[in-house]
């Protein structure tokens, strides 16, 4: 499981999940994710490379909203594969994290 | 005892595909495996294999983070076993802790601002199984769910 980042417009960051977020991928970057979070006011979680998400994995990214949201920032989700969406749908998740398709959208989402 | 079982990358008799794991973080890791090796053996679709990795990650997730062990009783291992039977998978989850249903956990409230976010594993385990049942016989509570194939 990889994250990475970068700075796709003034003060919007763009973090890329790569890999399975199960169990062991939701160990393997809770700390780094947490940092982020905690330190980013318009966080767009780049989910295209993402092959799996289950609670765990939902459980990071939920959480991560709330400490966003505690800020007063905003963060979306962008681009699942459909079978992930699917598990964002399903779980409610998407109700507390927008999914957006399109990338503008999304820096326009963050930015507000 | 672990010997009386196939080895986790053989089908067993019949072509069920066995393992014993450890109830632990290694567990869960070698679980992920297991299932790659079935999703090749079996060549699943994407959906399949993804219902299938899912729903025992869930199940297993939950013995190894929620299990209480039962004082005298080797609680230590997780048994699991995937099926195929006609049109679809027949899972089955095997432990030794106290018992307990987790048909019976409440559903998620992730819109909470508490940071706690519970009942998601069950949740995606009745959204991705065709059905879930629970059994305590003896010592072991029998988690089975069966997938579409």
């Amino acid at each position: 499981m990889q994250l990475e980042t970068e700075e796709i417009a003034p003060g919007v960051t763009r973090a890329k999940l790569i890999g399975r977020l199960d169990i062991a991928g939701a160990r393997a970057i809770d700390l780094p994710f947490s940092v982020l979070v905690g330190s980013r006011r318009a966080l767009i979680v780049d989910l295209s490379a993402l092959e799996f998400i289950a609670s765990m994995g939902l459980r990071t990214l939920i959480m991560g909203a709330h400490a966003v949201k505690s800020k007063h920032g905003r963060m979306v989700l962008f681009h699942p594969p459909a079978a992930v969406e699917a598990v964002l749908v399903s779980s409610g998740t998407d109700k507390v994290l927008p999914i957006l398709h399109d990338l503008d959208e999304a820096v326009r989402a963050v930015s507000g | 005892m672990a010997s009386d079982l196939p080895s986790p990358t053989e089908p067993g008799p019949a072509g069920t595909f066995r393992l014993r794991t450890e109830r632990s973080a290694v567990g869960l890791e070698r679980l992920g495996l297991w299932v790659d090796e079935i999703a090749a053996r079996l060549t699943l679709g994407v959906a399949v294999e993804y219902a299938l990795r899912l729903c025992l990650e869930e199940a297993v997730a939950n013995v190894v983070m929620h299990g209480v062990p039962v004082p005298g009783t080797d609680a230590n291992w997780i048994a699991l076993a995937v099926e195929p039977v006609a049109d679809r998978l027949r899972l089955t989850v095997t432990d030794r802790c106290a018992a307990f249903d987790p048909r019976s956990a409440p559903e998620p409230d992730i819109a909470g601002s508490d940071d706690r976010v519970g009942g998601l594993g069950i949740h995606l385990m009745r959204r991705y199984a065709r059905d879930v049942f629970y059994a305590r016989e003896g010592p072991e509570n029998h988690l089975t769910m069966t997938i579409p194939a």
